[in-house]
């Protein structure tokens, strides 16, 4: 058994995409609109409890999820890798990405503002900007994962 | 079983709690400075090393104890090992996360920040022993309470 679990900050914005470009829900060679990516549910959506989200399994049998990870994606790496061993499983079992510090700076911005009601449109509104951009980073990022499956 | 104690840093509460499951600390008196002192990880976790989880020994039961630091993770972390361990088809009774951070008191706090995060161990260390000793009790109440998992007998 493999998995892909894709994070970042809340979980609901690079991660849901680079997970949907993984699943081919998200065409690799074209930008998105704001509104097809909110057709995914998951997508702009937390998860409440902030554990592991399941978005779906590839051709290739791997497992994509989705993480919440806050500022603490370090840590989380390190105890995801410490753990698996205690779990009988292998390292390589687990394929992790952090994507907190591979999108713009407006992207984590917009992020954080959504957490704000009163921010919420601005948050919005950076998120919408910086998709332009930040969307060819994770499908670069994808891409590397992929070829290493 | 896997037993996996956790706090903010790994280094205090959880170990002590772990020390507690273990039998290395008393359930019926209040340890001495030294004997917290003298604990494998107690007050040692370096700034890098939260999120590791760390072995602790093997209790009668022959649950496997660790600790860990989730530093601002709270509930988060545990959803997310729950949901990796299903993800994993590892079955959901042979993993417990017991989360010892409600028990941490200021001056664990603040003896723990000063020692860990400053450095400044020689003013820390004698604040964070201070405090878990007017916490043991509650401490020694909360593994006594999941004593059925299998922890050595109160």
């Amino acid at each position: 058994m493999k998995l892909v679990i894709y994070a970042c900050f809340s979980g609901t914005h690079a991660a849901v995409v680079a997970a949907l470009i993984h699943l081919g829900w998200l065409k690799p060679q074209v930008l998105p609109s704001w509104e097809e990516l909110d057709k995914h549910p998951e997508f702009n959506t937390p998860t409440g409890r902030g554990g592991l989200r399941f978005l779906g399994r590839t051709g290739e049998g791997y497992a994509v999820y989705t993480a919440a990870i806050g500022n603490d994606g370090e840590l989380v790496r390190r105890a995801v890798q410490s753990f698996l061993p205690l779990v009988g499983r292998k390292p390589t079992e687990v394929v992790w990405l952090d994507l907190s510090q591979q999108v713009s700076l407006l992207w984590r911005a917009g992020a954080f503002l959504q957490r704000y009601s009163a921010l919420y449109w601005l948050g919005t509104l950076l998120l919408r900007y910086s998709l332009k951009k930040d969307y060819w980073r994770l499908v670069k990022v994808v891409g590397k994962v992929r070829a290493n499956q | 079983m896997i037993i996996i104690y956790h706090c903010f840093g790994g280094t205090h509460s959880s170990v002590t709690a772990a020390a507690i499951h273990l039998g290395l600390l008393p359930r019926d008196r209040l340890p001495t400075a030294a004997e917290f002192r003298a604990l494998p990880y107690f007050d040692a976790r370096r700034k890098g090393e939260e999120g590791e989880i760390r072995f602790m020994g093997r209790d009668s039961a022959g649950n496997n104890i660790y600790t860990v630091g989730k530093k601002n993770l709270g509930t988060r972390f545990e959803a997310l090992f729950y949901d990796l361990a299903v993800a994993l088809g590892v079955p959901q009774q042979e993993i417990l996360l017991l989360n010892t951070s409600p028990l941490v008191n200021h001056a664990m706090k603040l003896g723990g920040f000063i020692s860990r995060r400053l450095g400044l161990v020689s003013v820390g260390r004698p604040l964070v022993v201070w405090g878990t000793r007017r916490a043991y009790f509650n401490l020694v109440r909360f593994v006594n309470d999941r004593g059925a998992l299998g922890g050595e007998a109160p």
